[in-house]
């Protein structure tokens, strides 16, 4: 920075005169250097190891005015002190005597900008200055003062510029911020309206599942409550579906019901579809590479939701309808007008045109409550017999379409219900609803008669009552069983105690209109025996087999007998 | 500092580049990429680090000069027109900054004002303004006929000449 040229020369001036020019020049030059100083505490710095320089006083510490506040500046510097401090805080930014140990002269400099007090400079010396040397303090201060006011206004423009910086970043901050929920907000929406679009256009959960593919990209696997696979969308369906036994299964669903967000199981990413607490099903991401991030797990636990109202949807109008369909069997029973009853039965799904029979279903040691209604329906559904289901009466009834399989019905029944021991009476054909009444009362008819029978664990049809249609119809047996006591009373004794079968022969050659080769291939025994039997017959009874009267009486009896399952 | 050497290698002048030790590879790669045309500064330029003031690690101002009226006579023959360029980088001087080594380094600069003077030669005193502070710096500039700050160059017609010398330059303390 100082350089020296050959060709300078130096002009005649007094020792002190020069000195004293060199010394004005110096300051000029570290005014400049000062003006350029990076900061307050560079410009006081450098005005405090000037002072040294330019006479007989040594620099005794520099202050700056912050807040309102004085503060030593810089902070270190080794001759200031408290005592110092407070006396410069007393001048109260004026220029004036300071004292300073084992010194004669000290004097605080006030340095101001425009109008206010910036700071103090104090110097101190072992005597008084001179003029001369006062001056260059003087000049020293101004040139600090001129120096700290740019440093200032350089530090206030550069906070400002920090905070406009500051003010940008963070516009830019907040713009990226809203750039991000504007993006997350638009996917969201999306997830929204596809998900909704799924609901509203019937396409149910299947439609669910599809959507959240379409949204995510992964396969998608929606179960019901015990791991039945409900749907499946995108590539990659395992066939057969793999299903969790039900512990494992039920312990997965409660771990994942204590969690608030979607949970991973193995690779799958799982939420839960949970309607007022209740768990109706799973729908979950195939994620084999752990890739589902923030954006599927939202529109997996949106997807979560939707599937919660639809099934919740479909459950309530499952119970809905089976309701309807309940009361309108009791109405069909009790009697309604056919234009009513076609109405509503279209209205559940069921067309009441054509024959329709009418089925009574009890099982002993089982209440008819919701599962046995539930078995006995499914079991006529499994046969693909359409049918209108109720409770009444301790028993379920079915509203069959034409004629019933009620054998194969009793056998499903069983299976459902694992145990054999129920019986199903079915009754007439109707052919309008206004005959219903009475073919439920033909099943009652023939349930009571299935029931009452040697083997009451069946099916009997009302067709199959014959003559017992129109005896003790109402449930009096006691006259019938009566008649047929009297008529087949001593055979009956008889079969008992010789283990015979003369009222099974007796029976089957009424059957036969008497016809002897008939009888004896029916019974698969030789005419020879048939005719020692008839003759047992008429031995034991005492009657003439060949009276109208007695013919009668005992073919009606037989007939009643083989009805009640050989049991009187 | 490069370009002023750089413009002095290709007018011809004898350059020396004073208080860079250990930096010779690292100037002369300098100078090579900022003036191609004078490369690496070929034999006029001369590099020389701060042992080239100091003496076991004190400062001696006179055997300085007397080393550097040396140089200039072998390397300025007064009968062939040659010119030097020489700059000094004081940084070595940062550590050993107090008052007495103030005063000495002030008068040694007041003589190689005048050593400069002696040739056809023009020096630059390298000072790192955040490396001194005005203890040094205010001295040395009542002692320089110039000064280039921030690329301004500020004449100063009152600069001490050693003729002159009435003592330390400044009678204060720090």
């Amino acid at each position: 920075m100082a350089t020296t040229s050959g060709t300078a020369c130096s002009s005649p001036r007094s020792s002190w005169g020069r000195e004293h020019l060199a010394n004005l020049y110096s300051l000029v030059v570290l005014s400049m250097i000062m003006n350029d100083a990076p900061d307050e505490s560079d410009v006081l710095t450098r005005a405090l190891t000037a002072v040294g320089t330019l006479g007989p006083c040594r620099a005794e510490a520099a202050y700056l005015t912050l807040d309102n506040g004085l503060t030593r500046t810089p902070a270190d510097w080794p001759q200031a002190t408290p005592h110092l401090d407070a006396q410069v805080r007393r001048l109260a930014g004026q220029d004036g005597p300071v004292t300073v140990p084992d010194r004669e002269w000290g004097w605080s400099l006030a340095l101001h900008s425009t109008a206010n007090s910036i700071g103090h400079l104090v110097v101190s010396a072992p005597s008084r200055p001179t003029d001369d040397e006062y001056f260059l303090l003087r000049v020293l201060a101004q040139q600090t003062a001129a120096a700290l006011t740019q440093a200032l206004a350089r530090r206030a423009e550069r906070d400002r510029n920090q905070q406009l910086r500051q003010l940008s970043e963070d516009r830019a901050a907040t713009n990226a911020r809203l750039t991000t929920s504007v993006s997350e907000l638009e996917h969201q929406r999306s997830v929204h309206e596809m998900l909704s679009d799924a609901s509203a256009n019937d396409d149910g959960v299947q439609g669910i599942a599809g959507a959240l593919h379409l949204l995510t990209g992964y396969p998608v696997a929606i179960e019901d409550r015990f791991g039945n696979l409900r749907a499946w969308a995108g590539p990659g369906r395992p066939d057969p579906y793999p299903k969790l036994e039900a512990t494992p299964h039920e312990e997965l669903l409660q771990d994942a019901a204590r969690r608030p967000r979607p949970v991973r199981v193995a690779e799958r990413v799982i939420a839960l579809a949970r309607y007022r607490g209740e768990v109706l099903g799973t729908v979950a991401l195939i994620d084999p590479e752990a890739g589902v991030g923030e954006v599927e797990r939202f529109a997996l636990g949106y997807a979560s939701t939707a599937l919660a109202l639809e099934l919740a949807h479909l459950r309530n109008l499952a119970e809905v309808e089976l309701r309807l369909r309940r009361e309108l069997v009791d109405d069909l029973i009790t009697g309604t007008d056919d234009a009513s009853a076609y109405a509503r039965a279209a209205a559940v799904g069921h067309d009441l045109h054509g024959p329709h029979y009418l089925a009574a279903v009890q099982w002993a040691g089982r209440p008819a409550d919701d599962t046995f209604v539930h078995a006995v329906g499914r079991s006529a559904a499994g046969l693909r017999m359409r049918s209108l289901l109720a409770r009444r009466s301790g028993m379920a009834v079915l509203v069959l379409q034409g004629r019933p399989q009620a054998k194969a019905l009793h056998e499903a029944v069983g299976r459902e219900l694992g145990s054999p021991t129920g019986s199903i009476g079915v009754g007439g054909r109707c052919d309008t609803p206004s005959e219903i009444p009475r073919s439920f009362q033909e099943a009652l008819r023939a349930l009571e008669v299935r029931q009452r029978s040697q083997s009451p664990h069946g099916t009997t049809t009302f067709d199959e009552l014959g003559l017992y249609r129109i005896l003790g119809p109402g449930g009096s047996y006691r006259d019938v069983e009566q008649f047929v006591r009297e008529w087949l009373g001593p055979l009956l004794d008889y079969d008992a105690a010789h283990h015979s079968d003369l009222v099974q022969t007796l029976s089957q050659y009424f059957e036969c209109g008497g016809n002897y080769d008939a009888t004896a291939a029916a019974l698969a025994i030789h005419r020879s025996t048939l005719r020692y039997r008839l003759q047992r017959i008429r031995e034991v009874t005492g009657s003439d087999l060949g009276d109208v009267d007695s013919r009668l009486n005992m073919h009606v009896a037989t007939r009643v007998w083989s009805v009640l399952g050989g049991r009187p | 500092m490069t370009p002023f050497l750089a413009e002095g290698l290709s007018a011809g002048h004898i350059c020396l580049l004073l208080g860079t030790e250990g930096e010779d590879c690292t100037f002369r790669d300098v100078l090579a990429s900022a003036a191609p045309a004078v490369g690496r500064g070929g034999n006029n330029l001369q590099i020389r680090g701060p042992n080239e003031y100091l003496r076991d690690g004190i400062f001696d101002g006179d055997r300085t000069l007397a080393r550097m009226y040396a140089w200039s006579d072998e390397m300025l023959p007064s009968d062939q027109g040659t010119c030097a360029r020489l700059a000094a980088d004081m940084s070595w001087a940062q550590p050993l900054v107090q008052p007495a080594f103030v005063q000495d380094l002030v008068r040694y600069e007041m003589h190689a004002t005048r050593w400069l003077r002696s040739h056809p030669q023009v020096g630059i005193c390298m000072y790192d303004l955040e490396l001194f502070h005005s203890d040094l710096i205010v001295p040395l500039i009542k002692a320089h006929p110039k000064v280039w700050l921030n690329g301004m160059i500020m004449e100063n017609p009152y600069f001490l000449d050693p003729d002159e010398e009435t003592g330390q330059p400044a009678s204060g303390e720090t």
